[in-house]
């Protein structure tokens, strides 16, 4: 009886000892994740700072203008160009099917008369 | 345990001892130590389970709170003026090199702008660290680490960029090799506390919240551009430009040319580079008569109809007050606006005496140093005996120098309706202005003030700084410089002050010239020829970006002073 006992009493302790072992093993594996990750975002966090004083350099209205100066040939708004909303014209009235107005504009319909006319004279 | 240990007693008498209890007393005994120790690894375990904090995190952690040391700036509209990025720095550590020849020699390959005499000193020096060279390139770390130098290492440090260069030079300041601010804005935030936080050592990136500046990085190239442009053209010495909100007093843009690059501010403190806006004075010329206008129209004494004698030049002692633009007759008062009238300018201020016209300059704060962010500013330069002669030559702008922000900042009150707001680099509110503003003028003075800034657009001096769309309003000045306590004829200074839209204002430009000279075409270098145009080339292209729609059928001059009236009544 006390042998049997015994025997769980060791069979747990090793089990525990593996547990445990697994338990540390793991956590130590963690930490150098933590760790490798914590340098991960360092390293991330100073590229994303040079990649920001690049986009920087890069939207510089100086370095802009001269592009824009070199290659689109653009020029300021003249005071003609700005309008009103207002001064607009008013929308055409449409039917509210539009692509049977776009249709009937492309391919109008047959005009039956004139194809009675050209039955009746055969 | 000897049975005959027990057995020998002092009395003679031997104790009956059980030898069966003694054992299990004594493993009891054993027991409970064994349980006591283990109690003690197990109490550990929870406690160090419980609390991970071992001293590898909390080194990762001290590294990391180094990352950044200086919060970022942005302008107005969220654009990135200024931020920090990590470089490496070379150091050496000279107990540990070998061979102090080799290292300077393979080191002097990679970094040709190197001193070699005195790295060799440095290296053979006794100490146990001497730094080599700050912020080194990428690239240059990676040769020489495949140098593989015993002895040489790099630090990582954070370094403070500028993206838009030159750009806005003079607000932002710059830094030194420490990320210490050592001018404009830049030291105005170490001054915030930054420096203190950083001895704390609690400078991370996360705990310092960004600053955003009410500067307008689009409104300032702009301005810088044309400004650049301008002094190529009237091949002058030096030019500045200044925008302002006049309704919360946010500087929108501020340019000195020459300027320099904050990433490389190196020849920074050669004087033809000091900010002319805030560390210069400047007789202002002509565009103080505005303020001597307003100070008329304000106290009652004239009106829009009063009539001034302006036929014959001022007499006074040696001094003889004469016209630019001399009309030799009766001029209304917003004719010796418009024909810009010394005569008539000082006939006003004498109308009121010295103490008046004084204190009236007290009030719009031309006569204290002004302060905002930047750590630099200047003191006026004021008439040590205030006479009457002073005050004739100051109502047209002469013998008072202020610096161009201080009379900035009056102008914008005479014709915001009458709020004198102190000019701030960062972000303010319309309520927030209401608050730090003092009245200076009658909104209604205002009101008339607005009508002669326009009104000298259609009419007088600053016709060229016309914007078809904007309702510009403006006056010009122009000023002989003073070279060894005389005025020089052919030294000049232009100014010129416009706002747009003159109806409604809502923003202030300042364009100076130093010393600018008459085009071919041109007769004559006077700020309505060179200053007016610029700044109506500025206004133009500005007008868009600050989000102002250009109109069609704008009132003439007169319309304002209609409205004006009737909100008078």
């Amino acid at each position: 009886m006390l042998r049997l006992l015994h025997l769980i009493v060791i069979g747990c302790l090793v089990a525990a000892a593996v547990a445990l072992y697994q338990v540390k093993y793991q956590s130590t594996a963690h930490v150098q994740h933590i760790a490798k990750l914590r340098s991960e975002i360092r390293t991330e966090r100073e590229r994303i700072s040079w990649l920001r004083a690049e986009w920087g350099r890069l939207g510089a209205p100086e370095r802009i203008q001269d592009l824009a100066q070199r290659h689109l040939g653009m020029k300021p708004v003249a005071l003609v160009q700005v309008g009103e909303i207002a001064a607009l014209p008013e929308k055409p009235i449409t039917s509210g099917d539009p692509i049977g107005d776009l249709i009937e504009t492309i391919d109008p319909p047959l005009d039956r008369s004139a194809l009675d006319a050209l039955v009746k004279g055969n | 345990m000897h049975p005959g240990d027990t057995a020998i007693d002092v009395s003679g008498k031997a104790p009956r001892i059980d030898p069966v209890r003694m054992t299990r007393a004594r493993i009891g005994l054993l027991f409970l130590g064994f349980m006591l120790v283990f109690g003690v690894i197990g109490a550990r375990l929870v406690q160090l389970a419980a609390f991970p904090d071992s001293p590898l995190a909390k080194r990762t952690a001290a590294t990391d709170a180094t990352a950044a040391s200086r919060p970022d700036i942005f302008d107005r509209s969220g654009r990135l003026i200024a931020t920090d990025v990590r470089a490496p720095s070379l150091f050496g550590e000279p107990r540990k090199i070998i061979d102090v020849d080799e290292a300077v020699e393979q080191l002097a390959a990679i970094l040709p702008d190197l001193d070699t005499r005195e790295m060799r000193e440095r290296l053979s020096s006794k100490r146990g660290f001497v730094w080599l060279k700050r912020e080194i390139s990428p690239a240059q770390r990676l040769a020489i680490h495949r140098l593989g130098l015993p002895g040489i290492g790099f630090l990582s440090e954070s370094r403070r960029v500028y993206p838009s260069g030159p750009e806005i030079a003079h607000a932002i300041g710059y830094v030194n090799v420490d990320n210490a601010g050592i001018a404009g804005l830049e030291k105005w935030i170490d001054g915030q506390g930054l420096a203190e936080l950083r001895l704390a050592g609690l400078t991370s990136d996360r705990t310092l919240s960004p600053v955003s500046l009410a500067l307008d990085l689009g409104v300032q190239h702009a301005v810088r551009d044309e400004l650049a442009a301008a002094m190529v053209r009237y091949k002058a010495n030096a030019a500045a430009g200044l925008v302002l909100d006049v309704r919360t007093g946010e500087i929108v843009s501020m340019v000195s040319l020459p300027d320099f690059d904050p990433n490389q501010p190196r020849g920074m403190r050669d004087p033809i580079r000091l900010n002319r806006l805030t560390t210069g004075v400047y007789e202002m010329g002509s565009t103080f008569k505005a303020l001597t206008v307003a100070m008329a129209l304000d106290s009652g004494k004239f009106t829009l109809g009063s009539q001034l004698d302006a036929r014959q030049p001022l007499h006074y002692g040696k001094y003889t007050i004469n016209d630019f633009h001399a009309q030799k007759r009766i001029l209304s008062l917003p004719e010796v606006f418009t024909y810009s009238s010394n005569i008539g300018a000082a006939r006003m201020a004498l109308a009121h005496g010295v103490d008046a016209h004084r204190a009236f300059l007290k009030k719009t704060g031309q006569l204290e140093r002004l302060r905002t962010e930047l750590p630099e500013s200047a003191e006026p330069l004021m008439p040590k005996r205030w006479g009457e002669l002073n005050t004739v030559t100051i109502a047209f702008g002469h013998g008072l120098s202020v610096a161009p922000l201080q009379a900035v900042m009056a102008t914008a009150a005479l014709i915001n309706g009458g709020l004198l707001i102190p000019p701030t680099f960062l972000r303010r509110t319309e309520e927030d202005a209401k608050k730090l503003a003092v009245r200076v003028i009658k909104p209604e003075t205002s009101e008339k003030m607005r009508y002669l800034f326009r009104l000298n657009v259609e009419r007088g001096s600053a016709k060229r700084a016309e914007v078809e769309g904007y309702y510009v309003g403006g006056k010009t000045g122009t000023s002989e410089k003073v070279v060894g306590g005389r005025y020089m004829k052919n030294k000049r200074l232009t100014v010129f002050m416009g706002v747009f839209p003159a109806d409604a204002p809502r923003y202030l430009v300042l364009t100076m010239l130093d010393e600018p000279q008459a085009t071919a075409d041109q007769r004559e270098a006077t700020s309505g020829l060179n200053a007016a145009p610029t700044s109506g080339k500025i206004i133009a292209r500005i007008a868009p970006l600050l989000g102002l729609k250009p109109r069609i059928d704008l009132p003439p001059a007169e319309r304002l002073l209609a409205v004006a009236q009737r909100v008078a009544r």
